[in-house]
């Protein structure tokens, strides 16, 4: 299995990084919190979705799907917001990080 | 406990969950057999060698080692695992095998590498093909076989890509399983993956937030209840 185990720690950081500066940049209030928040979700997508990419089912938009549509679900619960504003959140972050991926990717 | 300072108690607790998990994970070394991984047989095959019969395939085999093989057929190609195989086609006229025999008869093989970059009728492809020597004990394989097939060759390129992976098992029968991203070799299907101490990172770090963020919400919840019911005390 050809996990980047070894790189987890540093890509799992730099996905939290990016997806709090775009929440903080889109809520603006309680730093700390959405800090918190950035962590908590992303260590709940971020490693199943890379495990699930790698060893079970490669496909990156049907996997990137899923971690938007949970992102909603636990942005809409931790941040007691409107369905609207969590879809938003949730797209925004991920269209960023996916973005940067690509990026990355073709370097 | 006020709000600033729970949230600061479960930033510590879950960074210090974390760090543990991190160093307590064994590193992996590439040149070590595993406990738990036994050695498997590999080659690579290009399959339609023989739609191009204008053209003569070289395998420059990089990094370690340095080598070169012409492809004769769609025979596989075996290489040392720390090899970085490079596919090249070059028009059957204009090949000549000479200058390649006398680096390999030379002390200098790393002139290989000056060797073709400079050489304008090797054109290359840039297919990565990853060896694996060593798999997990409760895979059945015996040996892995990647299949490439050559796409196109065009003036400056050469267009191959990885079509499938075929697994021989240890009972003799094979399996051919179809590449659908070119980077993931297809795993066989009558493999059983023991999830190893790092691997259960990939579903720990999750539980664990999992756990943390329900704690949050009952919190939450049964912080509201209370507050609900002072209120409700207090307009009595």
């Amino acid at each position: 299995m050809n996990i980047p185990f070894e790189q987890l720690p540093l890509l799992l950081l730099v996905t939290i990084t990016v997806e709090y500066l775009v929440w903080l940049l889109l809520v603006r209030k309680k730093p700390l919190k959405l800090l918190l928040y950035a962590v908590l979700v992303n260590c709940v997508t971020w490693p199943l979705a890379t495990f699930v990419y790698y060893s079970v089912f490669p496909q990156y938009f049907l996997l990137e799907t899923l971690v938007f549509i949970t992102e909603i679900v636990l942005l809409k619960l931790l941040l007691q917001i409107r369905m609207k504003k969590a879809v938003l959140l949730s797209f925004a972050a991920n269209f960023v990080t996916a973005l940067i991926g690509f990026v990355i990717a073709s370097l | 406990m006020n709000s600033k300072k729970a949230t600061f108690t479960a930033f510590c607790v879950l960074f210090l969950f974390l760090a543990v998990l991190f160093l307590a994970a064994p590193k992996v070394s590439a040149d070590v057999l595993i406990p738990g991984y036994k050695g498997v047989e590999y080659c690579f095959q290009i399959e339609n060698t023989n739609d191009f019969p204008d053209y003569t395939f070289v395998v420059h085999y990089t990094f370690a080692m340095e080598n070169y093989q012409v492809v004769r057929g769609n025979e596989c190609m075996h290489f040392y695992k720390f090899n970085k195989p490079k596919i090249y086609a070059v028009k059957k006229s204009l090949f000549n095998e000479v200058p390649l025999i006398s680096i390999m008869n030379s002390d200098n093989h790393s002139k290989l590498t000056e060797y073709i970059a400079n050489d304008k009728n090797f054109i290359s492809s840039d297919v990565e093909i990853e060896s694996i020597s060593q798999i997990v004990d409760t895979d059945p394989s015996k040996k892995i076989v990647d299949e490439l097939k050559i796409i196109s060759i065009e003036n400056d390129m050469l267009e191959i890509e990885k079509s499938k992976t075929i697994y021989t098992y240890t009972d003799g029968t094979t399996e051919e399983k179809t590449y659908v991203t070119q980077n993931v070799r297809p795993l066989p299907s009558r493999l059983i993956i023991p999830l190893s101490s790092y691997e259960i990172m990939y579903f720990a770090i999750p539980a664990a937030a999992l756990i943390v963020i329900i704690i949050i919400l009952v919190a939450r919840r049964f912080r509201k209840g209370k507050t609900e019911g002072a209120k409700n005390e207090h307009s009595v």
